[in-house]
């Protein structure tokens, strides 16, 4: 089972190929904002790497967001038109996801992105040897809120969102992992081979990024 | 001009039409547009759902166009894609999901200028409708005088230095109350109304210029739109507006073609070429068809799409990726949109 996947939520996007549970390639995109001129030729590095032709990719992998609006369409075009050329299945992981199974923790792990506006985009997740468990779904919203709904879980904050709220949370008695992480496309692999029924997308042609935002257009008008 | 070895599929995502065409050499054999109708609510295009809207549709959209066809995605030759100008969010779906169908399945990709698509879009109905020809091309983005003597061979006489034609008729029936896009509105409001009962300034256009002179090609809107509202604000505040509505609107209206037919008319005296091609959006204006055929007269020849084919459309983008495909002009795996997609071909001679 030859699986790519595709992340390009945030500035630092990835793509990566592996062989049922074995990553053979990751490929940073290097400079922000070329992701749409960067995603294809890195895959296409990634295979040569790999030694996989692009025929005999089985499984389309996609960071589904939320993050950069752009970023997670770029991504999200790219798996659609690659899974329905393909003919081959497509399966889609939040990127939160991806970033706070990226942690190597035991315990509960809340990812945290900027939204900018004063909000993070969060979700958490109890990450341990088998599947993810689910904690908080992605959300938008004031990092104190996001304090709020995991006190229970008392989990250890993770990103770049947590690295811009780190006076906030530590304030609040909240850990906050030290270093930088990511979504990466290794890690939303890994979740694929963890368990073959996560993240199956029933309809592919129809998908959606999970932008979790409202436009700002949709927002003035609700609002 | 080299041929397609088969099947070319156009796609087009640069404003609010997510558009699909299949083009086998001249037969078109699959034609499908949907019109996002989101941005209704709005009264203009929300750049942010125009995008979402692409990425949710595209996939459906190619597979009507394909089952139109009877054909399966790997019986395309040729992947054509508008590349720009356009909304940038909106370009990047279509750009990214196919490169990355061309790509999986080995074959060329064009990047395709959308401008250049309004270009061949007639041609696609009128065997006709080739060069030479002297170009408008006026949409909501654009406002472009070129005298096109062949394919690929497009000499800048005029554009607009600052609104768009087309935006100036969204923006003008937004004063007037009138629906988004603004063209089919204000077109059918001033049919009811005779002659022109508030004649606006018609700008960058006067009797003395001269060919050569900077303006005697340039076209202009912003002011007129100005002109417009003030006009409509006067009426508003003696209660007359409602009244006058369609008057107001029937003059704005023979402003801007009367700058439009009168500049194309001094291309067609300056280059001994009485052939007028009209694209993009504002060429399904009835109004502006007619008042160019009047001004050219018996000799002349009009040519025109039709209504369906001056909106965006992916048929157009087909047609000139096979265009450009013959010409060798193929983009590789890292093509990307440009909102301000230098028009390829493109000469400044004044």
């Amino acid at each position: 089972m030859i699986r790519v996947a595709i992340e390009t939520s945030t500035p630092f996007g990835t793509v990566a190929v592996a062989r049922d549970g074995d990553l053979l390639a990751e490929v940073g995109l290097g400079v922000q904002r070329r992701h749409a001129e960067m995603t294809l030729p890195a895959l296409e590095q990634a295979l040569a790497e790999a030694g996989v032709d692009r025929g005999a990719i089985d499984e389309v992998v996609v960071g589904a967001g939320p993050g950069s609006f752009t970023g997670v369409r770029v991504a999200g075009a790219t798996a659609k038109g690659l899974a329905t050329a393909l003919g081959v299945p497509l399966r889609a992981f939040s990127s939160l996801l991806a970033l706070a199974a990226g942690v190597a923790s035991g315990g509960a792990v809340c990812a945290l992105l900027d939204a900018r506006r004063g909000e993070v985009y969060a979700g958490c997740w109890r990450i341990g040897d088998g599947a993810p468990a689910e904690i908080l779904a992605p959300i938008v919203g004031p990092v104190e809120d996001v304090i709020r709904d995991t006190t229970t879980s008392s989990p250890v904050f993770a990103g770049e969102g947590a690295d811009r709220y780190r006076d906030v949370l530590t304030r609040a008695g909240g850990r906050v992992m030290t270093g930088p992480v990511h979504p990466r496309a290794s890690t939303l692999l890994r979740l694929a081979a963890l368990d073959p029924g996560s993240g199956r997308v029933p309809e592919p042609s129809s998908w959606e990024p999970l932008y979790v935002r409202a436009s700002s257009a949709e927002r003035g008008v609700a609002g | 001009m080299g041929r397609a070895p088969g099947p070319v599929l156009g796609i087009e995502t640069s404003c609010d039409e997510t558009s699909a065409a299949l083009l086998d050499g001249d037969r078109l054999l699959a034609h499908v547009i949907l019109s996002q109708d989101v941005h209704r609510v709005y009264d203009g295009v929300v750049p942010e759902l125009a995008a979402r809207a692409h990425l949710r549709v595209l996939d459906d959209v190619v597979a009507a166009a394909l089952e139109e066809a009877g054909l399966r995605l790997r019986d395309v030759a040729v992947f054509g894609v508008t590349a720009g100008p356009g909304l940038i969010g909106a370009l990047l779906v279509g750009v990214t999901w196919t490169k990355a169908v061309a790509w999986a399945l080995e074959r060329p990709i064009v990047g395709v200028h959308h401008m250049e698509g309004h270009l061949f879009a007639a041609s696609l109905e009128d065997p006709d409708a080739v060069p030479p020809f002297v170009a408008l091309l006026v949409s909501g983005g654009h406002t472009l005088l070129l005298w096109v003597p062949e394919w690929g061979r497009y000499e800048l006489l005029g554009e607009t230095r600052d609104d768009a034609a087309g935006e100036a008729f969204d923006k003008v029936a937004r004063v007037l109350g009138m629906s988004y896009p603004g063209g089919p509105p204000i077109e059918r409001a001033a049919a009811t109304v005779a002659g022109d009962p508030y004649p606006f300034p018609r700008p960058m256009l006067a009797s003395s210029q001269q060919p050569g002179d900077d303006d005697y090609y340039a076209f202009s809107f912003s002011g007129l739109k100005t002109a417009v509202r003030n006009r409509a604000e006067a009426l508003d505040a003696e209660g007359r507006l409602p009244a006058e509505r369609d008057a107001v609107a029937r003059s704005f209206q023979r402003a801007v073609l009367d700058v439009l037919v009168t500049k194309a008319m001094r291309a067609v005296e300056e280059k001994g070429c009485p052939r007028v091609l009209i694209g993009g959006g504002v060429a399904a204006s009835r109004a502006l068809r007619d008042a160019l055929r009047d001004a050219l007269g018996e000799g002349g020849r009009l040519l025109h799409p039709s209504p369906r084919m001056a909106t965006d459309n992916g048929a157009m983008i087909a047609r000139t990726a096979a265009f450009r495909f013959g010409r060798g002009d193929l983009a590789g795996p890292d093509l990307s949109a440009r909102a301000d997609l230098p028009f390829p071909g493109l000469v400044r001679t004044r």
